[in-house]
């Protein structure tokens, strides 16, 4: 029997197909192309405004001479920072860790922890405010296989003490503050790395070890407590001037 | 191992929505003759065969719904065969027969359905012979409505919707949404020439066609495939009725779906190989494109599912790592400004990912327009989306190996009525 007419091959309609395929497929790409770059123009904007507010604190301390601790709101300047953070992770897992545009923001952001951390050190000395600091230094994977689990308890310590400070760097970044940093702290190429109140503290520690390293600076539990007072404190004494 | 992932996500999701835009295509084209409107003037005379197997539990229901047949009397022959059944299921036709005296009830030593199905063809004394499954419930109306498409002298085969009854296990869920979007893309796929099954819960045939192409074969225990392949390697046409429905039972558990399923899906590959000639793209257009292109779906499915598997796993290890590193202590994360919605990255992957379920869900919603299906639709349902694009992997990879080895199968207790 000869071919039946609906098994006959339609070259030109698998070939529309193809077109409307490729139409589709192209707008997804197109879409989410779009996205990403939506998204490194709010990671700018978001770097601008906390680039801003350092800019405008750092500028009332030296009008007033002095800490503007009436003024200061500091949980808004770390909110700032961590919302960065988190669009910077985002935009590295869409861009990739070795993306140019990436590395770029990456700097950009480890300068502007490094200007928080010296600010609020700053305000913490003057206005008496409960903050305690970790510096972190990480790896990737592939030179620091721990490094990752570091992170993941460090981002618990934050969590749970929101009083607690933590700035993380790329160890490798090629970044002459970041290099600063480690000149200033003596460090040694030995990821993960943490340096709390100046003292540096090399490898692994867990939960536990870090908690008791903690201790040694802070009580942590006061810490954890006053948190949510403190915050308010500050914020409200904002509010009323 | 992620760029291996993403190659074949994009591979794979770019040939499902090939696959798709040319079923909305061919859907679109055909949007006239989605139906077969042409009246019935002359009702042709039928027989219908229900080969039985251990079915004491079913025979009454399957022979109840086609006495029920709106269609009549004197031109319908049912002939149920009992294939040498342990329990009453003889019995049963028996006293069925009683009641009606119309129905005819053969009975012959254990052999499996084809010889079941052959010892009841050259019985029957229909125009047009049905084939029906002991598990089935066949709608009032769908005999007519199948009969329609035989207008047209070219079709040789008919078949019928299937659907499973209203879901109440996660299990019936499962089926429920499959065999809506199987009966969706079987009638598209029916204007491409490329139907691979004239399925065992209702099909139709000319008379004549048995004359022509030979009884049933045993086919590796998938006769109902085996006959379809058998007609398309001869050109014949078999249409399918959106609007006959016929409803079989779920398989009640995971572990006769995949014994069903893993039958099913062996039977295709073996019976593909003996009529290889069918991938001709030369001698049979469409079909052999369709062909092709299911087993290279087939292909990706089970890659793209393995490795998915895979970055799972490494999620789950990950976060078990991570509740040991901080002694399970949880509470801390669980606070309002944690809430954000920067977890939905809009990834290409995310984005082929959406594109997919909407193609899917489509298929599913259009499959409920075109059937007419009005049960309801509830949660279950939705676990086919979530599991079977791993079930289906799971059984693909059982069936390789059970190809590979050369294991042959049986049905359970060599049952040709009751599929497995």
């Amino acid at each position: 029997m000869a071919i039946t007419p609906e098994k006959k091959f339609n070259t030109q309609k698998y070939i529309s197909v193809l077109f409307f395929t490729l139409l589709i497929f192209g707008s997804g790409f197109f879409l989410s192309d779009y996205t990403t770059k939506k998204r490194i123009a709010q990671l700018n904007d978001l770097q601008q405004n906390l680039r801003t507010d350092i800019l405008s604190l750092e500028t009332q301390f030296s009008i007033l001479n002095q800490a503007p601790c009436a003024n200061l709101n500091e949980s808004t300047l770390t909110n700032e920072l961590y919302s960065i953070s988190q669009k910077l992770t985002s935009v590295g897992t869409t861009l990739g860790e070795d993306d140019g545009n990436f590395l770029e923001l990456k700097k950009y952001y480890s300068i502007l922890e490094i200007k928080h951390w010296l600010l609020l050190q700053r305000a913490a000395k003057e206005c008496k405010l409960p903050l305690a600091f970790i510096i972190y230094f990480y790896e990737d994977s592939k030179n620091c296989p721990q490094c990752e689990d570091q992170g993941y308890i460090l981002t618990y310590f934050r969590e749970k003490y929101p009083f607690l400070r933590i700035y993380s760097f790329d160890y490798n970044l090629d970044l002459a503050a970041i290099k600063t940093l480690k000149s200033v702290f003596r460090l040694q190429d030995e990821t993960p790395i943490m340096v709390i109140n100046s003292d540096v503290y090399c490898g692994y520690k867990s939960k536990d070890e870090l908690e008791t390293i903690m201790e040694k600076y802070v009580k942590l539990e006061s810490l954890e407590d006053k948190t949510t007072t403190s915050t308010a404190a500050t914020s409200a004494s904002s509010k009323k001037k | 191992m992620i760029d291996l992932i993403e190659i074949l996500t994009y591979t794979g999701t770019f040939a499902a929505l090939y696959f798709g835009i040319l079923v909305f295509i061919t859907l679109a084209e055909n949007r006239h003759c989605l139906y077969e409107k042409t009246p019935l003037l002359n009702l042709p005379s039928v027989s219908i065969i229900l080969p039985c197997f251990n079915e004491e539990n079913n025979v009454e229901d399957s022979l109840i719904s086609l006495v029920n047949l709106d269609y009549p009397q004197d031109k319908l022959e049912i002939i149920a065969v009992d294939d040498g059944s342990h329990d009453n299921t003889l019995d049963k036709m028996l006293a069925f027969q009683l009641k009606n005296p119309t129905i005819k009830v053969l009975h012959k030593e254990n052999g499996g359905k084809h010889t079941a199905l052959n010892l009841a063809i050259p019985q029957a004394t229909g125009e047009i012979i049905g084939t029906i499954d002991a598990d089935c419930l066949v709608e009032p109306n769908a005999l007519k409505q199948m009969l329609k498409y035989f207008h047209d002298p070219k079709v040789m085969a008919v078949v019928s919707t299937i659907k499973v009854r209203q879901p109440r296990t996660l299990m019936d869920g499962i089926q429920y949404a499959e065999f809506i979007v199987s009966g969706f893309i079987k009638k598209i796929i029916s204007f491409l020439g490329g139907l691979t099954v004239t399925p065992g819960p209702l099909s139709l045939f000319r008379q004549e066609t048995f004359t022509i192409v030979g009884p049933y074969r045993q086919a590796h225990l998938t006769e109902d495939l085996e006959m379809a392949l058998r007609l398309q390697s001869q050109n014949m046409k078999i249409a399918c009725a959106w609007e006959a429905a016929v409803y079989t039972k779920g398989k009640p558990d995971l572990k006769s779906l995949s014994q069903q399923r893993l039958r099913w899906q062996r039977g295709f590959l073996l019976n593909l190989k003996d009529y290889s000639p069918l991938l001709n793209f030369r001698a049979h257009g469409n079909l052999s494109f369709l062909l092709i292109y299911s087993l290279a779906g087939i292909f990706l499915s089970v890659a793209l599912i393995l490795l998915s598997l895979f970055q799972i796993t490494k999620g789950v290890l990950g976060h078990l790592n991570q509740a040991w590193l901080i002694k399970f202590d949880f509470l801390p994360f669980f606070s309002f400004k944690n809430f954000n919605l920067d977890w939905i990255k809009l990834t290409p992957l995310a984005v082929m990912g959406f594109l997919a379920l909407a193609l899917i869900l489509g298929f599913f919603f259009l499959g409920r327009k075109y059937t007419f299906e009005k049960g309801k639709i509830d949660e279950k349902i939705f676990f086919w989306i979530l599991l079977y694009p791993f079930l289906n992997a799971f059984w693909w990879i059982l069936t390789t190996a059970s190809v590979v080895s050369g294991r042959e199968m049986k049905w359970h207790g060599n049952n040709p009525g009751k599929k497995i």
